[in-house]
C-alpha cells in the first residue's frame, strides 16, 4: 500500500508480463522477447483506430517499420504524457494538462494513477481505492500467449510435405533432407513437386489418349459394368476438375499396384474406363459440369450425353 | 482451452483491425493516384498489393508476439518488401513474393496464400486451352500446353 499525494490509497499490482517461453534461459532472451512483443504491440496500435485518431494506413505502417521508426504503444505514450506533466509541474494535482488518448483516458484520474510500463514489458496497473469511484481501465496490451497460428489454407500442403519428409529411398536414406528447412519450405517444395508430377501425368494421359471422345463415352455407356466403375470414380463429382482428380488418383493407384504385381482383368478394364474418362474430361469445356449427379443417371450415359452436347 | 480462446480472440481482433486498415489504405490509394502507382501498375494490382501488405503485417505481428521473429528481422522484411514495389503484373507479384519468402523465414505462408489461387487459375486456363485444341483436333498444341511451353 502506498499513500498517494492526494490522500487516495492506491495499491500497485504488477501483471507479470512473462517473457515468451517461460523457459527463456537468459535475461537477454527475455528482454529480446519483451522487445519483440513491444514492437508487435506498437504495430497493432498503429493500425487500430481510436476515438482520438484514425488508424494509420498499411503503407505508412510498413514504411515506419522499415525505417525502424515504430510508433510508441499506447502504454508508452501514457508514460511520455505523465513525464511531460511532471516536468510541467502538474503532477501534484489539478486537471491534467494533456488529454489521454483514446480508450486509455481515465476521467478524473491523476497523472500518478497512470499505468506504467516496466523495462521487461510488464505493466504496473494502478488500482484506485473504491471510494474514489471510477476504476482506471487497463491498457490494451498486445496479446502475449504463445500458440501456433496455422493458416487454414496450408494444412493440406503441409501434410504432403510431411509425407514427403517421411519417405525414404531404397537404401533407407531420407528422400528429402530436412536440414535447415522450415515446414513452410518443405511445403513449397512439396507443392512444386506435386505440380511437376501433375504435368507429367497430363503429358502421359494425353500421349496415350488420342482416340475419339465419343468412342470413349461409348465404351462406358455400352457396358453396365464400365458404367458402374465410372460412377464409382466420379463419386458424385460433377465438376470436370474434380472428376479429373478422382480419375487421376484412381489411375495412379492402379499404376502403383502394377509395379509390384500384374493387374487383374477387372483392373485392366477399370484402367480403360479411367483413361476414357480422362479423355472425355480433356475435351469438355471446363465450364460445363457433368450431368451425372448422385447416381440418378448412369455415369456412362451422362458422360456420353455431355460429350454429345458439346 | 481458455488460452486457445484468448489467442483466437486476439487473432480475430487483429484481423479485424487489419481489415479496416486495409480498407482505409485502399480508399487513400483511390484518392491519390501517384501514391497508388508506387504500389502497382493497375488499380486491381494496387488493391492486391494492399492485401499482401495486410497479410505481411499480420504474419509479422504474430511472429513477433510468438517470439519467432526479432524486431530487426521485422524491419528487414518490411524494407525488402517495399523495395520490391511497384508490381507490374500477377506473375511479377508472385515472383517477388517468392523471392521475399526465400530470403525471410516465415514469409512462405504469405507467398503460398497468393500463389495457390493463381496456380489454380493457371491450371484451369491450361485445361481450357487444351480442351479447345483437342476439339479442333490439334493434339500437338494440346501437348505443348500440357508441357508448359511458351506458346501454351
Amino acid at each position: 500500500m502506498a499513500e498517494a499525494p492526494t490522500g487516495v490509497k492506491t495499491e500497485v499490482k504488477t501483471q507479470t508480463g512473462q517473457p515468451e517461453g517461460a523457459n527463456a534461459a537468459t535475461a537477454a532472451e527475455a528482454k529480446a522477447a519483451a522487445n519483440n512483443r513491444k514492437t508487435a504491440g506498437a504495430l497493432t496500435a498503429a493500425i487500430t483506430s481510436t476515438d482520438a485518431r484514425p488508424a494509420a494506413d498499411l503503407q505508412t505502417t510498413l514504411g515506419d517499420l522499415a525505417r525502424g521508426d515504430v510508433p510508441s504503444t499506447p502504454a508508452e505514450k501514457l508514460n511520455d504524457i505523465a513525464e511531460q506533466q511532471a516536468h510541467a509541474g502538474l503532477i501534484d494535482g489539478g486537471t491534467p494538462a494533456v488529454t489521454l488518448p483514446g480508450p486509455l483516458a481515465i476521467e478524473g484520474s491523476k497523472p500518478t494513477d497512470q499505468p506504467k510500463v516496466n523495462e521487461d514489458g510488464s505493466v504496473d496497473a494502478v488500482v484506485v481505492d473504491e471510494t474514489k469511484g471510477e476504476q482506471p481501465k487497463q491498457p490494451d496490451l498486445p496479446n502475449t500467449i504463445d500458440a501456433q497460428i496455422v493458416d487454414e489454407n496450408l494444412p493440406a500442403v503441409r501434410e504432403t510435405a510431411v509425407e514427403q519428409y517421411n519417405q525414404t529411398t531404397d537404401d533407407g536414406a531420407p528422400a528429402i533432407s530436412a536440414a535447415d528447412k522450415t515446414p513452410e519450405q518443405l511445403a513449397i517444395e512439396a507443392a512444386a513437386e506435386k505440380d511437376r508430377l501433375a504435368i507429367e501425368q497430363a503429358k502421359t494421359d494425353l500421349a496415350n489418349l488420342t482416340g475419339n471422345p465419343e468412342d470413349a463415352a461409348k465404351i462406358i455407356a455400352d457396358d453396365p459394368e464400365n458404367a458402374q466403375t465410372a460412377e464409382e470414380i466420379l463419386a458424385g463429382q460433377t465438376e470436370p476438375a474434380a472428376v479429373n482428380k478422382n480419375a487421376t488418383d484412381a489411375l495412379a493407384q492402379l499404376e502403383e499396384k502394377a509395379k509390384t504385381k500384374p493387374l487383374t482383368e477387372g483392373e485392366k478394364k477399370k484402367m480403360g474406363v479411367i483413361k476414357a474418362i480422362l479423355l472425355i474430361i480433356a475435351t469438355l469445356p471446363l465450364t460445363v459440369p457433368l450431368v451425372a449427379v448422385g447416381g440418378a443417371v448412369a455415369a456412362g450415359v451422362a458422360l456420353g450425353g455431355a460429350v454429345g452436347k458439346n | 482451452m481458455y488460452m486457445a480462446d484468448m489467442t483466437n480472440q486476439s487473432t480475430n481482433t487483429l484481423q479485424h483491425h487489419l481489415d479496416a486498415a486495409a480498407q482505409t489504405t485502399k480508399q487513400k490509394m483511390n484518392q491519390n493516384p501517384a501514391a497508388a502507382q508506387a504500389l502497382g501498375d493497375t488499380p486491381a494490382l494496387q488493391d492486391e498489393v494492399v492485401d499482401v501488405e495486410k497479410e505481411l503485417l499480420q504474419e509479422i505481428i504474430n511472429r513477433l508476439n510468438q517470439n519467432k521473429m526479432s524486431s530487426e528481422d521485422a524491419q528487414k522484411v518490411a524494407k525488402e518488401f517495399l523495395s520490391l514495389l511497384p508490381i507490374h503484373d500477377q506473375k511479377d507479384l508472385l515472383a517477388k513474393l517468392y523471392q521475399l519468402s526465400k530470403a525471410n523465414q516465415g514469409m512462405q505462408g504469405v507467398y503460398l496464400k497468393f500463389a495457390q489461387p493463381y496456380e489454380e487459375n493457371e491450371k484451369q486456363r491450361k485445361l481450357s486451352l487444351m480442351s479447345q485444341h483437342l476439339h479442333q483436333g490439334k493434339i500437338e498444341e494440346a501437348l505443348s500446353v500440357a508441357k508448359g511451353e511458351p506458346n501454351g
